[in-house]
């Protein structure tokens, strides 16, 4: 058995819009409350442990079905689209007093990914074996957070550490309504336009008038909306730490990672130009009793990592494709 | 075996709804050295051998649960989505309708609390074998509920997150302090007075609520 653990400083390419609530037409930026020395706290924005747990198990099911081939035509089973994108739920069906082991390590062998991220099968939990840290800022506040790696990666390369404050900036998107556009209109029928037409008309009479009921009623549908988002350049650190028992355990947790860093993109407004990090510096963290050292990490997350893992699901083409289009009970 | 002061120091908050227990943790750190799969409710378990000194009647491991002060506690959230999208481009046809509002693919936004401690610390107190009990604690680098999302994290960025020392015993170390159990025990055990009674268990694992007994406890609850 083996404990892997990688760190890694990324950079926003694109605006990060990872929220947590909305109030009103006001979107706000996911936080977490930090204590700061002398006991404050302060509340710093930060990329929750579950959104990226979840990027990871996309990215080893995507990566995954890349390599056998099967995007094209995957035909999973509803149980087997349950474990592979969420771990699965207990159906209820099957006794979970009876552990099946062999079918435990078929799968696991089988998918090396579901023993590192765990799942329910069977009617059994299985407990993962992959713990992923937040994502956090690298600002002042985080200061006495801060690997000691991370701090020196700072100084060497001239990044300041600043205010959360000065790395969240709020922007303003209108969502348009069609019908108030004149050439818009013209594409009407003689009908809708009338309607249209009315509408506009009674929403300037209900202005004039300050007539709220009337206002209410003839109310567009532009919506101005605004929302909270970490500046694009801003710098991030995270951890990932998996427990281990086979090489190709380890290689298929290699795999997953590239595959995450290769295109990773977290929070909302993906379509609209956010969410895209880029790697920027990776650390392995051998865990001796009771400390930790770090050293860079290598060839590990290179794009050629994976190979074991590769060979094993070529192998395995067949047994894998018959698995995941099998009902899977999850 | 001697008398050992356990702390743990954690980097940020962590998750809890019931104590910590160390030979639950020590037990766990057994257990996934040798890959067992973890155990099920109500099922008799093969007791894993944990470098604690058990008490006398053989009943449980003597080691207190977890102390800590909590400083300050926060409501955080976890969503779960069913993979419906998925499901659509990648699933074989077979589901025509997803019900995202009960049943297996229910969507769930479910709140939880996080706890701050003071001094980030936790502390135990056992009678154990300290080199081996270090040895099984260092491969502990979370604690508490959703670690897998990282919370719980300890501290081995600044310090050695466990420190296993000698201590000096009092008397009913270390279960019993002031005539108060430091952990769940028998209600009958010598020298406790006036006890709280609950309903808990005596050994790991304590989550199983098919096992659960009338046990004299801690005052101090989560």
């Amino acid at each position: 058995m083996e404990q892997i653990r990688y760190e890694m400083i990324v950079r926003a390419k694109e605006a990060i819009a990872h929220s947590s609530t909305t109030i009103g037409n006001q979107q706000l930026l996911m936080r977490r409350s930090v204590r700061l020395p002398g006991g404050k706290y302060a509340d710093v924005p930060s990329i929750t442990g579950d959104t990226i747990r979840h990027k990871l198990r996309e990215a080893a099911v995507y990566g995954t079905l890349h390599l056998m081939d099967a995007l094209n035509d995957p035909k999973l089973s509803e149980g087997a689209v349950r474990l592979l994108f969420n771990g699965g739920g207990l159906t209820g069906k099957g006794n979970p007093g009876v552990i099946n082991l062999e079918r435990y390590r078929e799968f696991v062998t089988l998918f090396p990914p579901l023993a590192l991220f765990g799942g329910n099968t069977d009617n059994r939990s299985i407990a993962g074996q992959l713990i992923v840290d937040e994502g956090s800022l690298i600002c002042q506040e985080m200061h006495h957070l801060m690997p000691p790696w991370v701090l020196s990666w700072c100084r060497e390369n001239n990044e300041p550490l600043i205010s959360h404050r000065k790395s969240v900036e709020e922007v303003q998107r209108v969502r348009m309504d069609a019908l108030n556009s004149p050439e818009t209109l013209k594409l009407l029928s003689d009908e809708a336009r009338s309607r249209a037409t009315n509408r506009l008309l009674a929403s300037e009479k209900a202005h004039e008038t300050g007539d709220a009921k009337l206002a209410d009623e003839s109310k567009s549908a532009l919506l101005p909306r605004t929302f909270e988002r970490i500046k694009q350049g801003e710098l991030l650190w995270l951890g990932v730490e998996a427990r281990v028992y086979s090489e190709l355990e380890r290689d298929a947790f290699n795999f997953t990672i590239a595959c995450l860093l290769s295109n990773f993109r977290v929070g909302g407004k993906v379509g609209t130009g956010h969410g895209r990090l880029e790697f920027v510096k990776g650390m392995r963290c051998n865990f001796l009793p009771a400390s930790g050292n770090f050293e860079p990490v290598g060839a590990e997350l290179a794009p050629k990592v994976g190979e074991i893992y590769k060979q094993h699901v070529q192998l395995r083409r067949e047994d894998l494709l018959s698995w995941v289009r099998s009902e899977v009970n999850s | 075996m001697e008398p050992l002061h356990v702390t743990a120091y954690l980097l940020e908050s962590l998750s809890l709804r019931s104590p910590l227990h160390l030979d639950a943790l020590l037990m766990w750190s057994v257990s996934i050295e040798e890959q067992r799969p973890s155990p099920i409710a109500g099922e008799s378990l093969e007791t894993l051998d944990i470098p604690i000194q058990r008490d006398p009647s053989n009943r449980f491991w003597l080691t207190s649960q977890s102390f800590f002060s909590v400083e300050r506690s926060r409501s955080r959230y976890k969503n779960l989505r069913a993979p419906w999208h998925e499901q659509v481009r990648l699933g074989d046809g077979k589901v025509k309708r997803i019900d995202i509002t009960s049943g297996i693919d229910r969507g769930m936004h479910f709140p939880y609390e996080v706890q701050y401690l003071v001094e980030n610390r936790i502390d135990w107190w056992c009678i154990g074998d300290r080199e081996e009990i270090l040895r099984l604690l260092s491969r502990i680098r979370y604690l508490g509920r959703f670690r897998g999302s990282g919370k719980g994290k300890l501290d081995f960025y600044h310090r050695a997150p466990w420190t296993v020392e000698p201590c000096d015993p009092w008397d009913g170390f270390p279960v019993v302090r002031n005539g108060k159990p430091l952990r769940p025990l028998p209600p009958n055990y010598p020298g406790i007075v006036e006890p709280r009674v609950s309903y808990t268990n005596l050994e790991p694992p304590y989550w199983d609520r098919s096992k659960v007994m009338l046990c004299a406890v801690p005052d101090e609850v989560v």
